[in-house]
Formats: structure tokens, C-alpha cells, sequence
């Protein structure tokens, strides 16, 4: 596995330079969508390995959005905003994470949801000159906009968020993720810290994922509560990860850069009727292959899965 | 007083056709749990049913509930042999991406078969109201109101008076032990989906006379009716009458009473349930 | 024997020299991005429909500067995450000679940064937000056709006057849905209409598509109403109607404007006298726009009330009539002759001024564009202003 990830870096810095001739730009810019939709899934993949089913990942993407957006409008130098967004996401979750503590399963997506609801409503109706109400805010643009600069920028957050999901595998919050994940009253039984680790899976998950928000906005140059915060982004999240493979490192990122490309592929080839195909594609992979894409690839190994535990 | 007692009803009504949304919703993932997220595009399915038998045949989307219902009864009993079934022993995560993937598809259909802009019909008692004094109630969201009772409670008596709910039970309940007394869960499984899917239907004929149809009408719905059937507690029937009855309740007062209360109504909504979920989970500790 | 080859070799080198020269004269390419899927791809495809049918017009007459001319037609789904390649796409590979299309305003925001870049010319069909107007502030190359958001709201205010001259109208209700659409300048609306003296005692929010207005329409009812205005989108608009019949609240008149409405809307009961803003409407008496009807109906076999269809139509043939007249496609040449255009469009007379709030942006339509119509008998009959009305303004329900 491991040189196919070194391959695979090699490849994402390569992006830029790649003798694409004229499709030059247009490659950068479906890469840098594609780094942006590895890295959420990705953060809600390492909050999903304690078997909390989240569909916060709006809110948090939309929080880092307007964090660094309303900072850099109010004359915050560049940066600062930037950084300003995970942690503003980071905050909330805390609070958040403390105040859903107790709720499991679908209940604790609902809850989740409902936050996430909550929040765009928020931004929606506070006074315009606050947050720019239904109508948004245009955001400036980091490093001034210069495309192949933000798509490095984008390849460092994921490899941040890459960094984060493995840091959490290797050691062994690894081993206290899965037991929290498999059952929480048996962790506990067994001395895993349940609610110090749960928080902190939720709280990194929701740092990354805001950093990624502030990231995209210096991208798109546009916060909008109905886009920003909407549902859209947590379904995308969770089903590029399952569609991926869950629990693992490597299957958000390749379910990103598979859903991306099959949907842009499907499109060139069917102008009309893509989604269907697509939905189709949905459905027949998660039938045949229950473990996502890096089940088929683990299984062929004959390895036991890395995925699934 | 009077506009206290007109939006109590304006709420009353509305928790009809949330209930109604919800009910299918209510016994495939509270009874069975199967996360079925295409029950929203099971709804549109059924609304655009009734459209056209509206349009080509002149059944009054009413009577059409039935033929809708059985359609979608048959149709997503297709689905879950050769789909669903296959996704019920896998992790939880599977079923989500599985029905996510079966409302893509079948939202997409529709609009290449319909086009994106929704349709309207017209009935009789579109406009009917009914006068009590200062109050006046629409025939048509009343009469889904009606309809939801029904199907919940009648939902609740087969579960809970027959044969058939039982074993329904049971299965919930756990499914080797039923597998081992003897139970056809397969079966059992086929048709509660079949049940649950047909429900969605009838819910969208009725939401056709109120609404229209449309391809993406789906999402919003089954958005609401997850949200609804979980404040109620999984598994808890009768419960979805009252989750929809204090929420469209809530609803009502905030647009009615609340300067601004227009935007904020949404916002109401999914803070009952936070709230609910909430205080809930903190209250059994 | 020698000799002969080299009279063949200067011979094909010079033929050879005159194909490069013909090869100069390269085909006329553009590139139009249109939302095709998704929920603006009703809009979407009455544009790219008006857009083949100029395309197929244009190249019957002869094409442009001597050969066909060519579009490259992308669905860009109105969101920002497609539109933003795709316009790349266009300069860098597809190395189009202007770019049109760009429906939503989303969208026009977002292409801003790579438009900045390359400087293409640009020909917008939508798009209406000021913060799109703001974001080409100084740009050079842009066209903008449509009205911007505020021309909307001045055409609303012209026929809110139209009214209480001719009714006595005076009291306005609104209900606006709660994104973008409706929000735009919302509250700019109220104080204008309170300015030019009107009463505006109600003013709520909704949720679009939600269905339920029973709470707000009751609320309404609490003021006696002439014109209850209404922003928001196709499913909005038979809940409205159906449900403010239900609590009882009668207004004069119910106006809504959004971009299109549901189908059977117009043989529905409920809608008579619903009064609606459009672009255009098939009904024109203008005689371009019988024209282009005629048109329509001959290569599509059917007609449509959207009225991106006239706008892209009208969009295309300026834009080769602007080439031909400047006999290249240099696009400083082209823009020069495109701000001359002085047509008669199916949507009445296109002439092109500084925008408003960015000057160097030319604008063509803006609140003249607009017309009311009611439903009626099953159509849609224009009523405002004068010069197209195709019958009596219904004014009634009391």
C-alpha cells in the first residue's frame, strides 16, 4: 500500500505540470474540487471510526467559511482569517459534541442535522451587515487568487487531514476509536476514556473540516447560507467515504477522486440522464463491494480488511 | 383569541400531511431499521401517479391513493429483492448509500421523463373550506389529516392486534430468534418495505392536490420525515402524530406571532428536536 | 528532370502557403455554459434552445466572417464548482472568441477570478445580482443583457404606480422566499414603496417549496390588503393562490414574479387573475417577437413561454451581426461594434449603456424588459405595460 501512496503523491503534486496542453487549468481546478471533497470526507471519516453517524460537516464547513470570510472583510490580514475558520468550527463542536454526548445512532445524526439546519437559518436571518443574510458574501481570495498556489495550498490541507487520519491510526486512539465504535458500555468496561475520545474525534473532525471551508471560500470567492451550509455537503461527505470505504484513510480520498471523475466522465459522455447512471454506479458498488473500493483492494490482497472491522 | 384558535388549527392541519410523510418512513427504519432515504422519491413516485392518472384518466387524486399505493407497493418490492435485501446484514452505513443511490436514480429518471418544472392538478375540493365560526379549515388538508390518523392507527392496531404485526415485531425485535420460531423474515421484511413504500405514496398523492409534483420534491420531505420520526422515537407510532403536531404547531405561532417569523419558522422546527433529542437523552441518564 | 521537381516543390510549397493562409480564417467557435440539469434546467434549456435556433439562422445566412459558426454548449447546473472549469475550458482549451451563457448569479460570481485572468468577451444571459455587477467592476469585455436585480424591482414599482392610478391601490403584503431570490434587496423594496407612498403592513419570509402559508396568509388577513406581491418560485405559486382562498384573505390582487410557473397552473381555477412579471411572453404584439414565435414553431414544432429562449436567440444574432460588421473576431474590434447595437429584439428595442454602478459593463435590457400579465381562459394575457397589453387589466375579488 504504501508506494501506491507515494505514487499517488507524487501524481497530486505533479497536477500542475502535467502536459495537459490546453486542459492545463481546467485539470488544476477539477483537482482542486476533488482535494476539497477528499479532505471533508476524509475529516468525517475520522470521527465516524467512533461510531458517531454525523451530519454536522455542513456546519462546520460553513463556519470556517464565514469565519474567515466576515474576518477578511472586517480587515483581518489574510492569513489570520484563514486560520481563524478551524478554529471558530473547532469551538462549536466542542460545545456541541459536549451537549450531544449522550445520543447514539440515528438519533445523534438527526440531532446533528438539526444543528446543521439551525445554524443556516442563523446565518440566513441575523442582520445582513452582520453576516450578509440570504444573499451571502464575497470572499477575498487567498495568495491573490493565483490558481496553481491555491491548489498547492489545497493538496497541504489534505495531506494535513491525510496526516491527521493516519496519526490516529497508528497510535493507539485507533484501538479506542474501534472499541467505542463497536460498543460504547464494553469500551468503557475495558478503561477507554469514552468521552475524552469521543470529543476529541468530533473536535478534530470538525477543525479540518473547517479549515477546509475557509480553504474552499478563498477558492469559490462566495459564502451563501444555502450553499455554504447546505445539506449537500455532509451527504457528499459521508457517501464518498462509504462509497470509498469507511474507516479507512485511503477510501475517502479515492472515493473522492472516483466520484469526481465518474461524474465529469459520465457527463462528457451523456449530456442528459448522467445522474442516473450514476445512482446506478451507487448502488451496484455498495452491493457488490460492502467494504467500498478499498474493500476490493484489501480483499484482493487476501489481507484481513482493513475496513469493516 | 380568534387568531390564537385559527393558527392552533393552521398547525393542527399542517401536522397532517407531516404525519402522513412520515408514517411510511416511521415503520421501515423505526420497526425494521433499514435507512431508507429514498423514501422522499417514493412520495414523488406516487404524486406523479396520481398526476397522471389526474390528467389522462380524470381519477380524482383521492381514489388514486390506492393505485398509487399499490404501485409503489409492487415496485419497491423489486427494489428490496434485488437491492435492499442484499444491504440488511452489512453495516448500517450501506443501507444509507444503497437508497441515497436509489433516489439519485430516481429523481433523475423523473426529470429526464418529466422535465424539472412541477405540475399542478385541479380538483373539486381544491379551494372547499369549512367554516366553524371565526375558523376556517381547507376540505383538502383536513381530509389528509384524516387520512394520516388512519393509516397510523391503523399502522399501530394491524402491529400491535394481528398475527402479521407480530411477527413483524419479532423480527424487529431480533431476527435469529425469529429466523428460529420459524418466522419467513425475508418475507416479512419484503413486505413491510412494500407497506412502508406504499404509504410514501399516498402521502405524495395527497401532497400533489396541495403542492404539485415535481422531481426534486422528494428531498425536502424525506429530510422533514427522519427528522420527525426520530423526535418521535424510533419505533413509536403514535408518537409521529405528535411529533408533527407540536412542530407544525410551532411553526404556525412563530410565522403568525413573531415579527419576522417567516424565516425563522425552519429554524423552530429542527430546534424542537434538537431540543427534544436532547433533553431526552440527558433526562435516562 | 531535376528542374521539374523543383517547379513541383515551389509549386506545392505555395499551395501549401495558401491553405495556411485559408487556414487562417478559422471557424468562429463559442462557448455557452447554461445550467441543463438540476432545478434551473428549465431555464437552462429554453436558452440553449434559442441559442441553436439563432445558430441555425445565422449559418443559413452565411455563417460568420465567411464560415459556420460554431458553439461548444456546456452544462455547468448553475452551480459555481462546475462553472468555474468549464469557463477555464473554453479560454485555454477550446480557445472560444467569446463566452455566453452564465444563468445564475452564483455562477456570475464565481467566474470573476478566471474572467480577471484571460479578459474574454462576454456576452451574460442572467445573472441579475449586484455583487455580480460589483465583482467585473472595470472589466471591459462584458455584455450584460439581462436586467440587473434592481431594473426588476424598478419594473415592479412602475406597475405598482400603473395601479393606484388606475385602482387606488395603496396597501402591499409580501411574502419573499428566504434565499437569494426573494432576499435581494428585500428591504431596499419595502422603503422604496414607502417612499413613492405606499403602505406596506406586512412583510414575511418563506420557506419555498415548503407548501404551507396558512399561518402567513392568516396574518396577512389582519390588514386590509390591495396587492399581496409575492417572490418565489414555480411550486409556490398554486399553495398561494389555494391557500389564501382557505384563510379568507382576499386581496385585489395577487402578484407573484417567479422565473417560471407549474404546468396546469393556467387551467386551474385558482389562477384566474393571478397576475405574473415576465420577460416575454408568446402573446407579444411586437413584430419581432411574432417573428421569432414563427420561428420557434418551425424548427421546434411547439412554442414556450420562457423567455430565456428570445434572450439567448437575441444574444447569438447581435453577437454575429457585431462580428460581421467588424470583419474579425479581435474581440476589442467586436466589442466596439457590439456597443452600437441599436435592434429590434423580440423583447422590444436593445441598446446598450454604462451599467449603473460599474460603468464600463455594458448593459442592454433593464426595467422596460419587463411585463404583467394575467392568467386568463387559460393563457397568459399580457395587461402592462400599455404598448403590449393584449387586454383589460382584472382587477377584483371584492
Amino acid at each position: 500500500m504504501r508506494w501506491i501512496a507515494l505514487a499517488g503523491l507524487g501524481a497530486a503534486l505533479l497536477v500542475p505540470w502535467m502536459p495537459a496542453g490546453g486542459y492545463q487549468q481546467y485539470v488544476v481546478q477539477v483537482a482542486t474540487f476533488v482535494l476539497i471533497n477528499a479532505a471533508v470526507a476524509l475529516a468525517w471519516d475520522i470521527q465516524a471510526r467512533t461510531g458517531q453517524l454525523s451530519l454536522a460537516p455542513a456546519a462546520f464547513f460553513g463556519l470556517g467559511a464565514y469565519a474567515y470570510t466576515m474576518a477578511a472583510l472586517r480587515g483581518v490580514p489574510l492569513w489570520l482569517a484563514f486560520a481563524l475558520g478551524p478554529v471558530a468550527s473547532a469551538a462549536v463542536s466542542l460545545v456541541l459534541g459536549v451537549i450531544t454526548l449522550r445520543l447514539q445512532g440515528l438519533y445523534f445524526a438527526i440531532a446533528t442535522l438539526a444543528f446543521a439546519e439551525v445554524v443556516k437559518v442563523i446565518f440566513k436571518e441575523l442582520p445582513v451587515d452582520l453576516t450578509g443574510g440570504a444573499v451571502g458574501l464575497t470572499a477575498p481570495p487567498l495568495l491573490g487568487g493565483h490558481q496553481t498556489g491555491l491548489y498547492y495550498l489545497g493538496l497541504a490541507v489534505l495531506l494535513v487531514t491525510i496526516g491527521a487520519s493516519l496519526a490516529v491510526r497508528q497510535t493507539r486512539l485507533h484501538y479506542a476509536f474501534t472499541a467505542i465504535r463497536q460498543g460504547e458500555l464494553t469500551a468503557r468496561v475495558l478503561g477507554v476514556r469514552v468521552v475524552q475520545v469521543k470529543l476529541f474525534a468530533f473536535v478534530l473532525s470538525a477543525f479540518l473540516i473547517g479549515l477546509v471551508g475557509a480553504y474552499a471560500t478563498s477558492r469559490l470567492f462566495f459564502v451563501i447560507p444555502d450553499d455554504t451550509f447546505g445539506i449537500g455537503i455532509s451527504v457528499s461527505a459521508l457517501a464518498t467515504a462509504i462509497f470509498g470505504g469507511v474507516y479507512t484513510t485511503a477510501g475517502p480520498v479515492l472515493g473522492a477522486l472516483i466520484l469526481r471523475t465518474l461524474e465529469e466522465g459520465l457527463h462528457i459522455v451523456l449530456r442528459q440522464g448522467y445522474l442516473v447512471v450514476y445512482g446506478v454506479i451507487l448502488m451496484v458498488v455498495i452491493l457488490y463491494l460492502p467494504g467500498g473500493l478499498v474493500g476490493l483492494l484489501t480483499r484482493r490482497r487476501g489481507r484481513d480488511a482493513a475496513a469493516g472491522d | 383569541m380568534d387568531l390564537f384558535l385559527q393558527t392552533l388549527v393552521n398547525g393542527l392541519i399542517q401536522s397532517g400531511t407531516y404525519a402522513l410523510a412520515s408514517s411510511g418512513l416511521a415503520l421501515a427504519v423505526g420497526v425494521l431499521h433499514i435507512v431508507n432515504f429514498a423514501h422522499g422519491e417514493f412520495l414523488m413516485v406516487g404524486a406523479f401517479t396520481a398526476y397522471w392518472l389526474s390528467l389522462l384518466v380524470g381519477v380524482d387524486p383521492l381514489v388514486s391513493l390506492v393505485p398509487a399505493g399499490a404501485l409503489l407497493f409492487v415496485a419497491s418490492g423489486g427494489i428490496y429483492r434485488f437491492s435492499v435485501r442484499h444491504v440488511l446484514l452489512a453495516p448500517e452505513l450501506n443501507a444509507l448509500l444503497l437508497t441515497f443511490g436509489i433516489a439519485i436514480t430516481l429523481q433523475n429518471l423523473a426529470v429526464l421523463a418529466f422535465g424539472a418544472t412541477p405540475r399542478v392538478v385541479h380538483t373539486a375540493y381544491q379551494i372547499t373550506t369549512l367554516s366553524l365560526g371565526p375558523i376556517s379549515v381547507g376540505v383538502a388538508p383536513l381530509i389528509t389529516l384524516v387520512v394520516s390518523v388512519a393509516v397510523l392507527s391503523g399502522m399501530y392496531a394491524v402491529l400491535y392486534r394481528t398475527g402479521v404485526g407480530k411477527s413483524i415485531r419479532a423480527v424487529a425485535q431480533n431476527r435469529t430468534g425469529a429466523y428460529l420460531v420459524g418466522l419467513d423474515v425475508d418475507r416479512i421484511y419484503l413486505l413491510t418495505f412494500g407497506l412502508a413504500s406504499a404509504l410514501a405514496a399516498v402521502a405524495g398523492a395527497m401532497v400533489l392536490v396541495r403542492i404539485g409534483a415535481s422531481p426534486h420534491m422528494g428531498f425536502a420531505f424525506v429530510l422533514k420525515a427522519f427528522a420527525i420520526i426520530v423526535m418521535a422515537g424510533l419505533g413509536n407510532l403514535t408518537g409521529v402524530l405528535w411529533a408533527s403536531l407540536i412542530l407544525a404547531t410551532g411553526e404556525a405561532f412563530v410565522r403568525t406571532y413573531v415579527p419576522g417569523g417567516g424565516g425563522w419558522a425552519e429554524a423552530v422546527f429542527f430546534l424542537l428536536i434538537f431540543g427534544t433529542l436532547v433533553w431526552r437523552s440527558w433526562r435516562q441518564a | 528532370m531535376r528542374n521539374v521537381a523543383v517547379i513541383l516543390v515551389i509549386v506545392a510549397m505555395v499551395a501549401l502557403g495558401g491553405t495556411e493562409g485559408l487556414a487562417q480564417r478559422e471557424q468562429v467557435r463559442i462557448g455557452i455554459t447554461l445550467p441543463l440539469t438540476g432545478p434551473a434546467s428549465v431555464s437552462g434549456k429554453a436558452a440553449e434552445a434559442g441559442f441553436r435556433l439563432a445558430l441555425d439562422e445565422i449559418n443559413k445566412a452565411g455563417g460568420v466572417l465567411g464560415s459556420r459558426m460554431q458553439v461548444i454548449i456546456e452544462d455547468d447546473g448553475n452551480l459555481p464548482a462546475r462553472a468555474v472549469p468549464i469557463f477555464t475550458k473554453f479560454v485555454t482549451v477550446d480557445r472560444v472568441h467569446a463566452i455566453t451563457g452564465i444563468f445564475g448569479s452564483a455562477v456570475g460570481v464565481s467566474i470573476v477570478g478566471p474572467a480577471k485572468l484571460h479578459e474574454p468577451l462576454i456576452l451574460m444571459i442572467g445573472a441579475a445580482s449586484p455583487l455580480v455587477e460589483r465583482g467585473f467592476a472595470d472589466y471591459k469585455y462584458l455584455f450584460h443583457y439581462h436586467p440587473w436585480a434592481y431594473h426588476n424591482l424598478e419594473a415592479v414599482f412602475n406597475f405598482m404606480e400603473f395601479l393606484r392610478t388606475g385602482t387606488g391601490a395603496s396597501t402591499i403584503a409580501i411574502l419573499y422566499e428566504d434565499g437569494p431570490f426573494g432576499s435581494t434587496g428585500i428591504d431596499d423594496t419595502r422603503r422604496e414603496l414607502i417612499r413613492r407612498g405606499f403602505d406596506v403592513p406586512f412583510m414575511e419570509a418563506f420557506k419555498s417549496g415548503s407548501g404551507d402559508f396558512t399561518a402567513l396568509l392568516t396574518r396577512a388577513k389582519r390588514h386590509p390588503v390591495d396587492v399581496l406581491f409575492w417572490i418565489g418560485f414555480d411550486a409556490d405559486a398554486l399553495p398561494i393562490a389555494v391557500q389564501a382562498r382557505e384563510v379568507g384573505f382576499a386581496p385585489r390582487m395577487i402578484f407573484g414574479t417567479p422565473a417560471s410557473w407549474p404546468v396546469g397552473f393556467e387551467a386551474n381555477p385558482v389562477a384566474r387573475d393571478v397576475a405574473g412579471l415576465a420577460g416575454w411572453t408568446s402573446a407579444s404584439p411586437l413584430a419581432a417577437s411574432r417573428e421569432f414565435v414563427k420561428k420557434y414553431q418551425a424548427k421546434y414544432r411547439a412554442t414556450t413561454e420562457e423567455y430565456m429562449a428570445p434572450m439567448a436567440y437575441t444574444i447569438l444574432t447581435t453577437l454575429a451581426a457585431a462580428m460581421n460588421k467588424a470583419g474579425t473576431p479581435d474581440k476589442d474590434r467586436v466589442t466596439a461594434e457590439l456597443a452600437r447595437t441599436d435592434a429590434e429584439t423580440p423583447m422590444g428595442r436593445l441598446r446598450f449603456r454604462p451599467s449603473r454602478l460599474s460603468p464600463s459593463i455594458y448593459q442592454g435590457f433593464d426595467a422596460d424588459l419587463w411585463m404583467v400579465f394575467q392568467f386568463r381562459d387559460g393563457r397568459r394575457v399580457p395587461v402592462w405595460p400599455t404598448h403590449v397589453a393584449a387586454g383589460p387589466l382584472a382587477w377584483r375579488w371584492r
